[in-house]
């Protein structure tokens, strides 16, 4: 059984990472130093040998969403939290779904660390690179056995 | 409108992430429901140059300290300007009077005093004020992470010790933290076998200066004074451990040399160790007062860092190596401790365990040997006596080259550097050697390296002249600057080090003398470590041509010729060197059809002798495979077959070097039968490789090596120009994952195996060009390569 490569689509906008995306996007292949350091991070990340990303990020979303990312951006490399956690701290413990949904339309996956955040019980929750991905994400940093 | 720049990035293949993934954490853990008993027992950290032993004592914590350049003595001269006199009668004894036992009487007088001793600087003990007796006790070091941790409950506290040597702040660093309500109290002081005294310093600081003797004996040498102590400046290092500590939530003091820490939530130690080490060939006279002033710079570095970016920064360094490789043979039974593992392996097959074992292989090479410091010596880094076994030097007679035998396909190549290193050093005191012993040009050493790169024999003319006058460890050494070249293609690097290898090749060009055939042989030649029986009987060690020089000119001169060519330098020293190639003894075959190790069949007085050295063509030599030459392939492995048949292999090392014998001959059921016995008979509780000593054992680290490399050989080699996937597969290994293993030719190699077959395999090349990649079945493949790029074979 063989996994297909993993393709990561990267937009920078002015001196900013602006989006990552999930999947096989055709989307240029473009020179910027950012998108070198980036790539370079990223990298890093994916064989172990990177922690924290340190690269300059822009996220225009809602003032709910915005705080959503802020608790995600703080949630530690092998960590995890639940949606409900995150929801008790937001202090309305009824807005797992829209935290769920603020989660979910991260921009930057990976670098804002969605995939550390699972569901209460124990599952893994949604991702926007499949579960299967976040899985492996999680398995990668140590958070999880597969 | 502002622009925005896209691009698609394709990461590493998914495959190569789940190879990573696969190898979670817990997979990669040495665990213990117990604190260690001797020291065996304890678990090491180290950075290179600092190392610790942590035995995780509840109420009292020993952490047992080591820095690389700690050794006795100083330089001096170990020449032996008689050496050369009894040259010409040795070889007329040898090659026309046949009069073995009179050669060795003379090969004593050539030589020299013994090398001096790797020391222990000391202990940082830790007592606790006495509490409630402690409950889920967990003893545990984390290879992915490089950090030993002590839990346990206190009533509703819990209780966590992390140590580790951080690489990035040159320091041991020790966190203790109480979760829950109880507090921290606790003292910690430092002590040492070696002369010197404990100090308080200013703040809370704790020191101990002191010198380390100017000369200590072997272990094995027999002496009235084995231990002394000079004052004078230089004559023995002074060195200097110093300790910080900083509490949260609590109080500290320093007092005669004892720090105070109460009623702390938490409380880091940082403990910064430095020698007076000027360099090898420098006096160690370095003053108390600049240790002192080295040692507060550590410190005062550290302590700038907060506890989480240091853990950080360490954890990061040390996973840009180790996470480079990932072996999973099958799921682990995670609920049982090491030890009880280890122990159960006898009965059941833990496939797990031995990627554990593999990985702790790498872990240790990384802990032990990092760029700047010392090379791993016969126990890494971790020592705690003044007398260790062998004076835990750098016996190069196969020890010290078996600790690095994972370095370059294990991914590990920077942690290769420090052999290089003392390298340069052996080759400018071993001229001297070969000028003042032999009168002979270029450069040799012998069987016994210190941290003064003694080069000449030792033995004080008591010693077995099959030990102290073997005098071909330069072209052994001189083999992994050439591997460390075919791995990496670094002409620069080949370059470098050109020197050191031409010089080891022109002493042994003169060196080799005509025999009565008038083929060039060498004479004194010993086969490592072990005795015949000469034609009156008696026992011998003294002979002509043995095995093993065979192998060693021809790889030696064989890669100096091709590296001159490659650098465009040298032509007519290439051709004197291909020449003598032409006129060199050939290796011969016995009475049973094995390599013979000696120039003719002796008796054997220990047929199951440890050093099999006369197979080094086979491995770690690559001049004998079972395709290139198959008359020697299987004459090595009648000679492999009788060794172990008589009890050889039984000292971890040599068990370790018996798989790697198996994995090149294509067997992969008898190299994982003997990697079986490695870890049934010579490997101890926290997985250290064990050698025997009367009726217990002895710690000493090669097999440790040895072993990683053999399963990466079972698993792929590279040595015949092709890449050779699992050639020596184990039907116990149904199903399994490795990545990151690497091929000549610098190809990083993943591969996924199901029901005993190859499914998958990736390559990713760090340099472009064409490989050819054999199949299990012996079909070959070309694959093109481009640097940085991934290319993928389905088999499913």
């Amino acid at each position: 059984m063989i996994e297909p490569g993993l393709r990561l689509g990267l937009a920078v906008e002015e001196e900013s990472l602006v989006e990552i995306r999930f999947g096989d996007v055709a989307v240029g292949d473009a020179e910027h130093p950012l998108l070198n350091e980036a790539e370079r991070q990223l990298r890093a990340y994916f064989e172990g040998r990177l922690r924290e990303f340190d690269l300059p990020l822009k996220r225009p979303g809602t003032a709910f969403q915005e705080s959503v990312w802020r608790m995600v951006a703080a949630i530690g490399y092998g960590r995890t939290r639940t949606y409900m956690d995150l929801a008790r701290e937001l202090g309305s413990p009824g807005a797992v779904r829209a935290v769920g949904a603020a989660n979910g339309a991260n921009p930057l996956p990976i670098v804002i660390p969605c995939h550390r955040v699972v569901a209460t019980g124990g599952g893994m929750g949604g991702y926007g690179g499949g579960v299967e991905l976040k899985r492996r994400l999680l398995a990668l940093e140590g958070a999880i056995l597969i | 409108m502002s622009r925005i720049s896209r691009r698609t990035l394709i990461t590493l293949p998914a495959g190569a992430i789940a190879a990573r993934a696969a190898q979670a954490p817990s997979d990669l853990t040495l665990w213990y429901d117990k604190p260690a008993g001797p020291w065996t027992d304890a678990l090491p950290v180290g950075n290179g140059r600092l190392g610790a032993m942590v035995f995780g004592g509840v109420d009292e914590e020993r952490i047992q300290l080591n820095e690389d350049t700690l050794w006795s003595g100083c330089p001096k001269d170990w020449s032996n300007a008689d050496a050369k006199n009894q040259l010409a009668e040795v070889r007329r004894l040898v090659m026309e009077a046949e009069d073995y036992q009179a050669a060795d009487a003379l090969c004593r007088k050539m030589q020299g005093p013994y090398n001096q001793s790797y020391l222990c600087p000391g202990n940082l003990a830790l007592k606790f004020a006495p509490g409630a007796a402690a409950g889920g006790y967990r003893r545990s070091l984390d290879l992915n992470t490089a950090v030993a941790e002590v839990r346990y409950a206190r009533g509703r506290t819990t209780v966590v010790r992390s140590v580790m040597a951080s690489y990035p702040a040159q320091v041991i660093a020790v966190r203790i933290e109480a979760q829950g309500k109880e507090r921290l109290t606790f003292t910690a002081s430092l002590d040492s076998q070696l002369k010197g005294e404990a100090a308080g310093e200013q703040g809370a600081r704790i020191a101990y200066r002191g010198k380390a003797p100017a000369h200590v004996d072997p272990n094995y040498k027999k002496s009235d004074k084995p231990v002394i102590d000079d004052e004078r400046e230089g004559y023995g290092m002074r060195f200097e451990i110093l300790v910080s500590a900083r509490v949260e939530d609590g109080r500290v003091s320093s007092k005669d040399g004892v720090l105070s820490i109460e009623e702390a939530r938490a409380a880091t130690l940082l403990v910064a160790i430095r020698t007076g080490f000027r360099g090898y060939d420098q006096m160690p006279d370095m003053p108390a007062r600049a240790i002192s002033a080295l040692c507060e710079a550590d410190i005062d570095a550290a302590e700038r860092m907060s506890w989480p970016k240091m853990l950080a920064a360490h954890t990061t360094a040390h996973r840009a190596l180790f996470a480079r490789v990932a072996l999973d043979l099958g799921p682990q039974e995670a609920g049982t401790p090491t030890s009880a593992r280890l122990a159960k392996f006898a009965k059941t097959e833990d496939p797990s365990l031995l990627a554990l074992y593999f990985q702790y292989g790498r872990y240790l090479l990384i802990c032990s040997s990092r760029p700047g410091s010392q090379p791993a010596n016969l126990q890494g880094i971790w020592n705690e006596q003044v007398r260790p076994p062998w004076s835990s030097n750098w016996t190069v007679n196969i020890n010290t080259q078996m600790n690095y035998w994972p370095a370059e396909t294990c991914n590990l190549s920077e942690c290769h550097e420090p052999l290089f290193e003392m390298m340069g050093g052996l080759a400018r005191n071993g001229a001297e050697t070969a000028r003042v012993n032999y009168g002979l040009p270029g450069w040799c050493s012998h069987h016994n390296v210190d941290l003064w790169r003694q080069s000449a024999p030792v033995g004080e003319g008591t010693g077995s002249p099959t030990w102290a006058n073997w005098q071909m460890s330069a072209p052994w050494l001189c083999g992994h600057l050439w591997e460390r070249y075919r791995f990496s293609g670094d002409r620069e690097f080949l370059a470098r080090y050109y020197a050191v290898m031409k010089g080891a090749a022109e002493f042994l060009l003169a060196w080799l003398v005509p025999d009565k055939q008038g083929q060039l042989t060498t004479c004194p030649s010993f086969s490592t470590e072990n005795v015949f029986s000469a034609p009156n009987g008696k026992p011998a060690v003294t002979s002509a041509g043995c095995a093993m020089d065979i192998a060693l000119i021809h790889e030696l001169f064989g890669s100096v010729a091709e590296a001159a060519g490659i650098l465009e330098r040298d032509a007519e020293f290439a051709a004197k060197l291909r020449e003598a190639l032409g006129r060199l003894v050939k290796y011969k075959t016995g009475s049973h059809g094995q390599l013979l190790e000696w120039e003719r069949e002796f008796g054997e007085p220990e047929p199951g002798h440890r050093h099999m050295s006369h197979m080094y063509g086979l491995y770690p030599g690559w001049e004998i495979t079972p395709r290139r030459t198959p008359e020697l392939a299987r004459g090595c492995r009648v000679s492999l077959e009788r060794r172990l048949a008589a009890g050889g292999a039984y000292t971890g090392w040599s068990r370790a070097w018996a798989i790697g014998f198996w994995a090149r001959l294509l067997d992969g059921d008898k190299a994982h039968e003997s990697l079986s016995m490695l870890m049934r008979h010579s490997t101890g509780p926290n997985l250290f490789d064990t050698h025997p000593a009367g009726k217990t054992w002895i710690f000493q680290i090669d097999g440790n090596f040895g072993a990683a490399a053999a399963m990466a050989e079972m698993l792929m080699q590279s040595h015949e120009g092709t890449i050779d996937l699992l050639p020596a597969l184990p039907k116990a290994w149904a199903a399994g994952w490795v990545a990151g293993l690497v091929a000549r030719g610098g190809v990083e190699v993943a591969l996924r195996w199901r029901g005993g077959k190859l499914a998958w395999a990736s390559f990713r090349a760090r340099r472009d060009g064409g490989h050819t990649v054999r199949l299990p079945s012996g079909e070959t493949r070309q694959v093109n390569l481009k640097a940085g790029r991934t290319a993928e074979l389905n088999f499913a």
